[in-house]
């Protein structure tokens, strides 16, 4: 059963296309990254998921149900948290967290003072006085204290420092124990890496990829450096190798996963040294991804201007 | 001081007029046109009717909180005679205007956290409330040559005109560094705007009691003011007589508070941090009463701060003019000079006064309607919407706090007007009807600001204050001072709103109420439809 269904999902700002016909599945259960560069269109695919924007075509279900239509039952087993919290200067953090959570439909009493406890959050202050992090805080518990089944995070852990953002990484590994399905938008690779069974990264207003991280990784190519008693100046020619460097005495270069045992049957021809094979990073996966949308965007603004 | 600290006053100036111009060329072709149609309108009427106008108003104790002082000789001149009636709303324009500039420059620039950016970029600790004081002196003394060129066109002496000019610039410049200094003992834009509002008001009520006062000259052809008015830089602008004695000493005056205020503020600047006010964040506490968990009640906590700031001085204004009305009747024992005509226009006295409250009111109702937009626009809507809540409720709750709160101080003035006239001579329901009569025309606008935040959410305030102003200047109070054309005034509301009860038609006030219902619904659909938009 999918807590979320995005078939062919398309949105326009005037001219512009934001979303190019997006498709996304979300199981129940799962915990999925959205990952892409800024513009890419993460945060409007979110609003739209939440009723807040009016998809120009496509469907979305969420739980089966309309999510422009049926946003009020939707958001009945829904909590999101936006990428900048802001809330209103004049009342206290803990005054908000209780109407936010009331109109959620109550407040699970013990998990607020749980939650206010591990992010050691101050609910006496005026918002107004909260830092970004602590703004952020605020909105993850206001969350976390409703019960909810689905919890939609836009860029959780932008304002965290590393100690809170280890706590929100076990905060989401608890919840994800208690079967809550999550859908992650975020930068921080780290994050993904951990917590999410699935990542779909955005670009351009379209999903490029979906999968497991080790599913993609094995699409990906390995990072390998060796060193060889005989020198291996036929290296570039060899089917599968990349971008060949030298690296001192060492020669590294990537090699294609599906050829990986013909390079190396290569390489020990040449007598080796000495070899070290590294998985590709999870940066080295989308910072293809990020670099083709940052140029297919200026290419875009430079079209409207 | 150090010499760095005014550094990058310059570039912020011309940032600001880059950012700011078209508001400011509004004000200035709107200040023209007003001085240019009022200057022309009241240029047609022949010498016997100025003077039985000023007779009309100078009589009325009450009337007279709302003309300016004038002598008899100079009654039949139009100079004299359009400042006469025009210079109460010339000033009260003229004072929203520089607390808005300056609010927009220096609260509202914090409040945006561009502020930070700015003062990190190299500029100077004063350069921000510096460079919007300097836009706010240089947008009034275009505002002066505005007025002064209104006057010149219709062929009024220059040197008075100019004179004339300057004294609401003079004005004008003091609000600006009233808001400098409220920029700087508040937490953020709207509780400084709020502050700069209640000193205005404290202004209009010293300055009307100066003029209720004041010595009238015999056969009511004019009046001087008491010496309050030199405890209201409104009523200098009144004492400047600028084609009479031309006291041009009083400009001493104003720039002189003006430098006060200014001073005060950029030594408040040191005091506090950016961002922040000079009063301190409380600590509150730490969970919600129950009330506040609805969205009712979050939307009552959101209103209330707003409403009493009003409610308060609103019973204030109420009583005051009660207490300036309520001589009424033995004004007119003493005078057998004033006949049947003026018991008539002395008991319709308190219900325009009603109906005046209710234009100022208008404004607290758009801003309390616009509340909605500030929600959307600030990021709170975004997480309020992401939960069960439907739109319909949500916008409901803040509709019905609006409309509540401004019916409700609407008849705050009334019921404290007519504790007050009502012993002498007009029965306290009446005046209540009154309230409820004039309430209908506010209600059909605030209808309309429900449909414009439904419709077009991102114009919805500039339209609105649009829309607001025309309203006003279009309709009963102001209509027939400005000889508008009965189309244009038959536009506003306000105009409908007939001031004593037994002239108003119930089925115009009926339709007005029911016309508000329908464009607030066609705003409630629309909103539903919508987009959520920053």
């Amino acid at each position: 059963m999918n807590a979320i269904e995005i078939r062919n999902l398309t949105k326009y700002y005037g001219e512009f296309q934001a979303l190019k016909g997006i498709d996304l599945d979300i199981k129940q259960g799962e915990v999925l990254g959205l990952i892409g560069p800024n513009g890419a269109g993460k945060t409007t695919t979110v609003r739209i998921l939440l009723g807040l924007l009016k998809k120009s075509g496509g469907s979305v279900k969420v739980f089966g149900k309309d999510a422009w239509e049926d946003s009020v039952e939707i958001h009945e087993r829904l909590a999101y948290v936006p990428d900048d919290v802001r809330l209103w200067p004049k009342l206290t953090g803990g005054e908000v967290i209780d109407f936010l959570a009331s109109l959620r439909g109550g407040i699970n009493e013990e998990k607020r003072a749980y939650y206010i406890e591990r992010f050691e959050f101050d609910p006496n202050k005026q918002c107004r006085s909260y830092s970004k992090g602590n703004r952020q805080k605020l909105g993850l518990i206001a969350a976390f204290a409703a019960d909810t089944d689905l919890i939609v995070f836009d860029e959780p852990t932008g304002g965290l420092d590393p100690l809170m953002s280890k706590v929100f990484q076990e905060c989401v590994a608890e919840l994800k124990e208690e079967g809550k399905t999550i859908l992650m938008s975020s930068h921080i690779l780290a994050d993904v890496e951990k917590l999410c069974d699935r990542v779909a990264i955005i670009s351009h207003g379209e999903i490029v990829e979906t999968g497991t991280l080790d599913a993609m990784r094995h699409m990906k190519r390995n990072l390998i450096t060796v060193r060889t008693k005989k020198p291996l100046s036929d290296l570039s020619d060899v089917e599968g190798v990349h971008n060949v460097e030298e690296n001192g005495e060492a020669l590294s270069f990537q090699a294609d996963n599906e050829k990986i045992d013909d390079i190396i049957r290569h390489l020990s021809a040449h007598g080796i040294q000495s070899l070290e094979i590294a998985p590709p990073t999870l940066e080295d996966l989308f910072m293809r991804h990020y670099e083709e949308g940052y140029h297919k965007s200026e290419a875009v603004r430079d079209e409207k201007n | 001081m150090k010499r760095t600290d005014l550094k990058g006053t310059l570039t912020l100036v011309l940032h600001a007029l880059k950012g700011e111009w078209p508001r400011y060329a509004i004000w200035f072709f709107g200040m023209f046109a007003l001085m240019v149609i009022a200057t022309y309108a009241n240029g047609q009427f022949s010498g016997e009717e100025m003077r039985e106008l000023v007779i009309l108003s100078v009589g009325e104790p009450g009337m007279r909180m709302l003309v300016s002082p004038i002598r008899p000789e100079g009654i039949e001149d139009i100079s004299r005679f359009v400042f006469f009636r025009f210079s109460f709303v010339i000033s009260i324009l003229v004072a929203i205007m520089s607390v808005q500039i300056v609010n927009r420059l220096t609260r509202l620039e914090e409040d945006a956290k561009r502020a930070e950016m700015v003062a990190t970029s190299g500029a100077g600790r004063y350069a921000q409330l510096f460079s919007a004081l300097i836009v706010g002196v240089l947008v009034n003394l275009a505002i002066a040559f505005a007025l002064t060129l209104g006057l010149v066109v219709n062929g009024v002496e220059v040197s008075g005109s100019i004179v004339a000019g300057l004294s609401y610039g003079a004005l004008g410049i003091v609000f600006a560094g009233v808001a400098a200094l409220t920029a700087q003992l508040s937490g953020n834009a709207s509780a400084s705007s709020g502050l700069s509002a209640i000193v205005f008001l404290a202004v209009f009520v010293v300055n009307a009691l100066s003029n209720v006062t004041g010595n009238v000259h015999e056969d009511a052809l004019g009046f001087e003011s008491s010496f309050l008015a030199w405890f209201s830089p409104m009523g200098w602008v009144q004492e400047v007589y600028p084609f009479d004695d031309r006291n041009l000493w009083i400009f001493f005056l104003f720039a002189g508070l003006f430098v006060l205020l200014s001073f005060i503020a950029f030594f408040l600047v040191d005091k506090r941090d950016v961002g922040r006010g000079i009063l301190p964040d409380k600590r509150g506490r730490g969970r919600a009463p129950g009330w506040m968990k609805k969205p009712l009640g979050l939307a009552y906590r959101l209103h209330r701060g707003a409403f009493f700031g009003w409610l308060v001085p609103i019973a204030f204004v109420g009583a005051a003019f009660g207490a300036a009305t309520g001589d009424l009747g033995e004004t007119f024992e003493d005078h057998e000079f004033f006949g049947e005509a003026f018991t008539e226009a002395a008991r319709e006295m308190p219900f325009i006064l009603i109906a005046v409250a209710t234009m100022m009111v208008a404004f607290y109702a758009r801003l309390a309607l616009l509340r909605m937009r500030k929600e959307e626009t600030d990021g709170p809507l975004d997480n309020v919407l992401s939960t069960p809540l439907s739109r319909t409720k949500w916008m409901a709750s803040h509709v019905l706090l609006a409309v509540l709160g401004s019916f409700t101080l609407v008849m705050t003035m009334a019921f404290f007007q007519g504790l007050v006239v009502a012993e002498t001579s007009s029965d306290l329901g009446e005046q209540l009807l009154g309230g409820v009569i004039q309430y209908g025309a506010l209600f059909m606008l605030a209808g309309l600001v429900v449909m414009l935040f439904g419709l077009i959410p991102k114009q919805a305030s500039a339209v609105s204050l649009a829309v607001l102003l025309y309203a006003i200047l279009a309709g009963s109070f102001f209509g027939p001072i400005l000889d508008l054309p009965e189309f244009m005034k038959n536009l506003s509301p306000y105009t409908h709103a007939k001031f004593l009860p037994e002239n108003a038609s119930a089925l115009r006030v009926l339709t007005m109420y029911g016309l508000g219902i329908a464009l607030g619904a066609v705003g409630f659909i629309a909103f539903r439809k919508r987009n959520m938009v920053f």
